[in-house]
């Protein structure tokens, strides 16, 4: 069929060509509308409710808001996951829907079931859904900068909520702008008690008063001669003043107003996050979210256009300075994986080009190569599968693999034809047109099919890679759709176009192989080689099973991790401090951290935020530190610097007491932490009923396993470490005054806490009005005690009267999962060697810590990827074997000969196990892909090791006298050495072009050097097996057969 | 087909079937192995319900784990207090400030409101003890300022004219008797005179008048009534013509020289006032003034409507700012004596416990818990824990704490080697770090001197020579024990061919945390962190 093919499109050129040239531009307008990513985005499918409730703590909310929605939301369908974390004045519930949920779908599912607890909550408490976007979308941040230091913060928090931040969000792809740090600007009312007291007036007839002192209303309309006049009552606010004169109360005429009771001013709204530019004090910064399956650098290119069309309208000194751009990560990546790309088609057009030593017929691989790959993004468009490092890194795997059914084919047609013309010359007549043609339209339909069949082993051997599921699963399966589509097109191409464009380009006079320098010089070395081995088989056998038994051990030398780190260009410095710390004094050390990190030189610019910004997809507590460190490029830094030594340096200048210390890299830790919320490889989960106990429960297992010897740093999270100021109310003291503890709490949110109790408008922007006692009244514990509470007898007494009030402990943050309360334990090791080390921890653990009853804790964090990814892996691997093996034996109907071909993949592991070594790469899923990948080809290799063997012996058998074993050894021989050269060059093809890969150093090559290492090193292994061992065996196998009389040609390789 | 082929056909076979068995055993083994490890631990571990009964018992498990349902949930058991040490360039990065704590006076405040009123004591009402008609009227508006004996209205009494005219002829009679040589007749009208002067001066006739009386020998008809004091008009009830009765009020006249304060004071204040303390009084009217005064008296009787207790304060008012009616702010300064005193700053509430960061020299720090007094102003009295002269920390308490529990969670006393943060090492290929081996004499170390050699070799298994090794042993307080943090470190000596040795003395048996650090040119070659069981008492 295949060759029916061939012959159909070698006749059919215009038609052939019309397809080539159809698929070419196609694949290059999908090229161009494929969207950009550095990495493919990893997390799930969620959904994020957000619930603020100002000036709450955490256990309240926890309580009254964040505990009814998780239960409610558990019960939803396709639900994965509820993972929940209340922090104070807010509330984040994270729903994990299934992996491939539509997550419009699952935005509606989750609005359906906040529907039904809507009642349950307190009053003025809504939840809202996040953005349709991730952590992992904020692609672009930036900072407002004053030059003129003219503009307070609050004035630049007002530029960046209600001009910058609707303008950004306008650009398409753009979810969310969030901001962080800066003032909101809040009128304030600050009320003297003792006036109130003087006065007899309760703080709630305030409240009440300045609430109904802001509004306009409409009075329909008025018709006057004709003329329709709508009619309106004004009311906003337009200055302090207004403010300052809203009425009280009236006595004997004289109005008491609120400037009577105390003063007005603007000052900041509660704070839950601060943001420093380079350590040089306080500033407002944005953050750009991107939906959820955007293309990340459309959408920083839409922003930062649009902040350059922005730019003009700002206020005179006001700058937009960039604080983290993913677009350079994105660029920088794609151009690492296309010039990789570029450098590998060259070298292998290279290699090509050396092995045929023809021009005009180098061409024809050359050609199919960018026409496979172009072809490639047509259907990498409708999957939807992103332009990223993973996917444009399984067009780099593939590129060698692309060439080689050409390359064959082309080879094979050349040799056909060259020996023809050699045998026409020896006949001194000349090779006509018509026979030139048919000879190398036979040349391909000879091979065609074992070719097209090789290739389908390669993309069937890559298939399982498709079943890792998950995190793993969406960080591999754009490279394995990649791969297999482009060695797909390429087998299109090599039984369409290739036949067609040999018949074209393979003509003129040809020289035979035999004149090839590059084919005598390897064919004299591998002759007496292959004939010493074949000489001395068991000897060849024993040395390489030695190799294998003394390679294997490597296996336990190498650690294991997930994936291999990308570095970003970018370093995130996320120190931790305990909770309850005050904002600040965040925002001093911000600043300190932020001067020290900038008198780096390989510092470009920094960009610190503490505490958490207002998008629902930052769930920041305050003390944690966030700050981008944009690095220059690694031309500019000092001679003999790597970023691990800048990280150790930087650490060793971050040394704050009472900070933990981490350093991330923005795009990974925003993936961690919303995928599991662990930054460190390996954590636990504590669950358990009370808050203490997991704390308690966290601290021992500090104890028990900071004595471990792998442990660098072990932290429990202080869950119940929150500083708490306890009004607590003495009923039957209230109760002789007539309060009840409404009117006792009513004096803690609105004397103590300062309820922002209306909203004034102002054109476009909205600011709150909060009434509380001014500062002096409340800010220290004495003051505390004197907020005074209106009686119903009219007096007022203070707060003290009724109730107790004393500091405590309490909830910090509380982290709630599939509605267990659940603390984290963050274990930082000094190994690679996760699974030891989680083992010995269980035992440890087991017999040093008895766990209260409710209590359960489980491992987690990327060690929890790692595990889940390994025992698919298992699935996985014996899966790729049986695949092959069935290919195997379907192309050679034999058991023997597939067992045979099996073992490239061993001898292919040994060199990629050594490389690994050599390198130090870990073993990691990235790995594994590259090991899959490896076996496909190798086997491969061996198929055309074992095909043009039985070429060789065919032909011997077609002449019909009885074989000998000598002729065996001939046949091997002669299969073998003749045929090097399309074999050397489909291996070196594939070595050299992975070896870009490997001395790449730009951005992007950390991921994918751990994948092209196990292929680079194995194909040097598999191929010696493949010329030494192959010939052995199949000379060992053949032996026997014709011992027993069974030789026979090859049924499936001569058929067809 | 021989035999001899037979079985070399059969060795054949044979050899490459074992061939490709073994290297499958090995290879399929090699990767089952490795995917293996992780899981046969256990991914989560659960409670058995059998466990909920059972508590640990002491004697067989590790003393300072306890179990959270044992020590019961309700009270959190907070970190034991471990002593910190932080080298300057730490300290000044988060601006640590050290302070002394003083002992010197202290006054509390307290703050309230209350109003001027008229000092009761500088009050006068003029009212006449005769009824009668007025008739000029010279102070004639409210507010007036009135001089003591300044003329305020004349009145015109029947009653009067007619205790004068008794006067006049008493007086008449008296002349005329005074010749009398009847017994008792001079005397007499001597005595009734004397009775109609005392009853013009019991109805507080001016002696002018009486005298003008005496002189002009008519009764006076418009009698010129004086004021008594100097003072403001802050009442008047007098009109012209206006018929006076002894009981109608004419004027009340305030002297303001002086006036009281009265201040609502809360219940629970009561306590802390007494007579005599000083206070400062600022009214809105005018900004930036202050009066000084002083609590004159508290009242026996609380205010049942408003729950407080009126405290009067008496303030000078030269220059009459003060009116009565005024609402005023009182800030009273309340001695307390002489007491130690830290500045608020210092003190770091954890919620169960007061702390105070006492800074030793070189760099150590050691948390102290303090029983506090009231608040005095930016301060506490300390009752307990400290004592003048001793240096503390005045800032950034939080991050000291939080340093303090850190460090004792990690149970290491020494400060971590530069680059021990969490990711270095993340990124970063496993360290080829030398390797440290620990041995005591005797073995298990004991309570008191033990010798402690380390033996340390390169990774290629060299020894290494003249490094700096040091040994820091540290256990965690236990207060459950009234035990304190103990920590010794050790500078452990070359003894050459990689060994080091050296001696310290261990304060007490059971587990040592122990952190061994070695240093080479100034570089860490190697650090280890282990446990000791040594033996001996507590």
């Amino acid at each position: 069929m295949i060759a029916r093919v061939i012959d159909w499109c070698a006749h059919n050129r215009f038609l052939v060509f019309t397809g080539t040239l159809l698929l070419l531009l196609a694949g290059i307008w999908s090229m161009g509308h494929v969207p950009l990513d550095a990495l493919p985005d990893i997390s799930d499918v969620e959904v994020i409710v957000h619930t603020n409730w100002e000036g709450q703590p955490p256990d309240i909310i926890e309580d009254q808001v964040t505990y009814p929605i998780v239960t409610a939301l558990l019960a939803a369908p396709h639900v994965k996951a509820v993972r929940a974390q209340t922090m104070f004045n807010d509330s984040y519930v994270f729903v994990v829907f299934e992996d491939g949920t539509d997550i419009y779908w699952a935005r509606s599912r989750v609005l359906e079931y906040l529907q039904q607890i809507a009642g349950r909550l307190p009053e003025g408490v809504h939840p809202v859904i996040g953005p349709d976007a991730t952590g992992a979308g904020w692609v672009f941040e930036y900072a407002l900068v004053d030059h003129s230091h003219t503009h307070s913060l609050a004035d630049l928090r007002s530029l960046q909520d209600w001009r910058l931040r609707y303008q950004l969000e306008t650009v398409p792809g753009v979810a969310e702008v969030a901001t962080i740090g800066g003032f909101v600007r809040q009128y304030q009312v600050n009320l003297d008690p003792n006036k109130l007291l003087a006065y007899g007036i309760p703080l709630s007839v305030v409240i009440d008063r300045v609430k109904a002192s802001t509004n306009e209303v409409g009075g329909r309309v008025l018709e006057l001669s004709g003329t329709r006049y709508m009619i309106r009552g004004l009311g906003y606010l337009r200055s302090l003043a207004d403010l300052a004169d809203v009425p009280i109360m009236a006595k004997n005429g004289t109005p008491v107003m609120v400037k009577d009771l105390g003063t007005v001013s603007f000052g900041p709204n509660i704070r839950e996050g601060v943001a420093d530019w380079q350590g040089e004090g306080e500033t407002v910064g944005g953050i750009v979210v991107m939906r959820y399956g955007s293309n990340a650098l459309t959408v920083i290119n839409g922003v930062k256009k649009k902040l350059a069309e922005i730019k003009a309208s700002l206020p005179p000194g006001v700058e937009i300075v960039t604080g983290y751009d993913r677009a350079g990560l994105i660029e920088e990546s794609i151009r690492t994986l296309q010039r990789d790309l570029l450098e590998e088609a060259i070298i292998v057009s290279l290699v090509i080009i050396l092995f045929l030593f023809h021009f005009r017929s180098s061409f024809i691989p050359i050609l199919t190569l960018p026409i496979a790959v172009i072809a490639a993004f047509i259907p990498m468009y409708y999957l939807g599968v992103s332009s990223n490092i993973m996917s444009l890194g399984g067009l780099a795997l593939a590129i060698g693999v692309l060439v080689d059914a050409a390359i064959v084919m082309v080879e094979n047609g050349y040799r056909h034809l060259a020996e023809r013309q050699a045998a026409a010359a020896s006949e001194s007549v000349v090779v006509t047109e018509s026979e030139r043609r048919r000879t190398l339209i036979e040349a391909a339909k000879q091979v065609g099919p074992a070719l097209f069949f090789s290739l389908v082993i390669i993309v069937v051997s890559f298939l399982p890679v498709f079943l890792l599921e998950a995190q793993e699963g969406r960080m591999f399966r754009p490279l394995a759709w990649t791969k297999t589509l482009a060695v797909g097109f390429s087998s299109l191409l090599a039984i369409t176009l290739v036949p067609v464009l040999m018949v074209m380009l393979i003509r003129g006079r040809l020289r035979t192989e035999s004149v090839n320098p590059i084919s005598r010089i390897t064919q004299a070395i591998y002759l007496p080689v292959l004939r010493l081995c074949l000489k001395y088989r068991k000897t060849t056998l024993l040395v390489n099973l030695m190799f294998l038994l003394v390679t294997f051990p490597l296996v336990f030398k190498l650690g294991s991790q997930f994936m291999p780190p990308l570095f970003e260009g970018s370093s995130l410095y996320m120190p931790t401090s305990l909770p309850g710390i005050s904002i600040t004094q965040a925002s001093q050390l911000l600043q300190e951290q932020d001067r020290i990190l900038r008198s780096f030189p390989e510092v470009e610019t920094v960009f610190g935020t503490v505490g958490r910004s207002d998008s629902a997809t930052d769930n920041a507590p305050l003390d944690m530190y966030d700050t981008t460190t944009t690095l220059k490029p690694r031309a500019a830094w000092p001679a003999g610097m790597t970023y691990e030594k800048l990280i150790l340096d930087m650490d060793a200048k971050l040394q704050f007491p009472g900070l933990t210390n981490t350093w991330t890299m923005p795009v990974e830790n925003r993936l961690d932490m919303a995928l599991t919320g662990i930054k460190t490889p390996v954590g636990m989960k504590i669950q358990g009923p009370s808050l203490e106990g997991i704390q308690q429960l966290g601290a021992q297992m500090q104890q028990i396993l900071s004595g471990v010897s792998q442990v660098r740093s072990v932290f429990a999270e202080r869950v119940a470490q929150g500083f708490y100021i306890n009004v607590e109310v003495n009923r039957s003291e209230a109760a002789k005054y007539g309060l009840t503890i409404a009117d006792v709490q009513q004096a803690v949110t609105s004397g103590i806490g300062g309820m922002n109790v209306a909203e004034n408008v102002e054109g476009r922007e909205r600011y709150p009005i909060n009434v509380r006692y001014a500062r002096d009244f409340r800010d220290n514990l004495d003051e505390l005690r004197r907020v005074l509470i209106a009686t119903p007898a009219g007096t007022q007494i203070p707060v003290e009267q009724v109730a107790a009030i004393s500091f405590s402990r309490g909830p910090a943050m509380i982290r709630d999962e599939d509605g267990l309360l659940t603390g984290y334990v963050y274990i930082d090791l000094n190994t690679k060697d996760y699974g030891g080390f989680v083992q010995q921890a269980s035992n440890l653990l087991k017999q040093k810590l008895s766990l209260p009853a409710g209590y359960t804790y489980q491992w987690s964090g990327e060690y929890e990827f790692e595990t889940r990814a390994k025992e698919r892996l298992k699935i996985i691997l014996p899966i790729v074997f049986f695949v092959i093996f069935l290919l195997l034996y379907m192309v050679f109907h034999s058991v023997t000969e597939a067992m045979v071909l099996i073992f490239p993949t061993f001898f292919a592991m040994t060199g990629g196990l050594i490389l690994q070594w050599l390198l130090g790469y870990n073993f990691s899923v990235a790995v594994w892909v590259g090991y899959i990948a490896l076996f496909g080809i190798a086997v491969e290799t061996g198929v055309v090791m074992v095909v043009y063997l039985h070429e060789a012996l065919d032909r011997r058998l077609a002449t019909g006298v009885p074989l000998r074993h000598e002729d065996i050894q001939a046949a091997v021989m002669d299969g073998a050495v003749q045929r090097l050269r399309p074999k050397l060059m489909t291996v070196c093809a594939v070595l050299a072009s992975l070896i870009p890969i490997l001395w790449e150093s730009g951005i992007g090559a950390d991921v994918m050097k751990p994948i092209a290492a196990p292929i680079v090193g194995g194909m040097i292994t598999s191929t010696i097996h493949v010329l030494i061992l192959v010939p052995v065996f199949f000379a060992l196998m053949k032996e026997r057969t014709l011992k027993s009389g069974t030789l026979q040609a090859n049924r499936e390789m001569g058929s067809n | 087909m021989t035999d001899s082929h037979e079985v070399r056909r059969f060795r054949t076979a044979f050899l490459v079937a074992l061939t490709s068995a073994v290297g499958f055993a090995i290879v399929a083994g090699a990767l089952w192995w490795r995917l293996d490890r992780s899981h046969s631990a256990p991914m989560a571990q659960t409670a058995p319900p059998a466990a909920a009964s059972t508590s640990m018992p002491m004697s067989e498990g590790n003393a300072t784990v306890q179990s959270p349902a044992a020590s019961g949930n309700e009270q959190l058991t907070e970190a034991p207090l471990a002593p910190i040490q932080l080298t300057s360039l730490r300290m000044q990065s988060i601006g640590v400030q050290v302070g002394t704590v003083e002992s010197r006076v202290v006054d509390d405040e307290l703050r309230f409101s209350g109003n001027v009123q008229v000092d009761e004591r500088r009050l006068a009402y003029v009212q006449t003890r005769f009824a009668g008609w007025i008739r000029a009227l010279y102070a004639d508006a409210p507010g007036d300022f009135v001089r003591k004996g300044q003329p305020l209205f004349t009145i015109y009494s029947p009653d009067l004219m007619a205790t004068q005219q008794e006067y006049l002829l008493a007086k008449k009679n008296r002349a005329a008797m005074q010749q009398s040589s009847v017994d008792g007749v001079a005397a007499g009208a001597a005595s009734l005179f004397d009775a109609a002067r005392a009853r013009l001066l019991q109805w507080d006739i001016p002696e002018g008048e009486i005298a003008k009386l005496d002189t002009t020998g008519k009764a006076i008809s418009d009698l010129t009534i004086n004021s008594p004091v100097s003072g403001y008009i802050t009442e008047k009830n007098a009109l012209p013509n206006m018929f006076v009765q002894p009981e109608t009020k004419l004027y009340t006249i305030a002297d303001l020289s002086d006036v009281w304060v009265s201040a609502q004071v809360f219940q629970n204040d009561v306590g802390r006032i007494k007579p005599g303390d000083l206070a400062t009084v600022t009214v809105d009217a005018y900004p930036g003034r202050v009066f000084s005064g002083r609590v004159d008296y508290i009242l026996p009787q609380m205010d049942v409507t408003t729950r407080t207790l009126p405290v009067r304060f008496v303030l000078q008012n030269p220059d009459l700012k003060l009116r009565p009616g005024m609402y005023v702010n009182i800030l009273a300064n309340l001695p307390l004596g002489r007491h130690v005193v830290v500045a608020a700053s210092a003190v770091f509430h954890t919620g169960t416990r007061n702390l105070v960061f006492l800074y030793r020299d070189g760099g150590n720090i050691l948390p102290r818990e303090v029983e506090l007094g009231p608040s005095v102003k930016d301060g506490f009295i300390v009752l307990e824990g400290l004592k003048a002269g001793d240096r503390i920390i005045t800032s950034a308490n939080f991050l000291i704490d939080s340093e303090a529990q850190l460090q004792a969670a990690a149970g290491a006393f020494v400060p971590p080697p530069p680059g021990a943060g969490a990711a270095a090492a993340m990124n970063a290929p496993a360290q080829t770090e030398a390797m440290i081996d620990l041995t005591t004499d005797p073995t298990p170390p004991q309570k008191g001197s033990n010798t402690i050699r380390v033996r340390l070799t390169a990774p290629d298994g060299k020894p290494i020579s003249g490094a700096q090794v040091t040994v820091a042993l540290f256990m965690p307080a236990m207060p459950a024990m009234g035990m304190a943090a103990m920590n010794t470190v050790i500078h452990a000596d070359d003894k050459g061919g990689g060994f080091y040795e050296g001696k310290g003395q261990l304060g007490s048996g059971g587990t040592w945390q122990v952190t061994v650090t070695a240093l080479q040119n100034g570089q860490s070659v190697a650090s280890k962190h282990l446990t000791l069981n040594a033996t001996g008492g507590m």
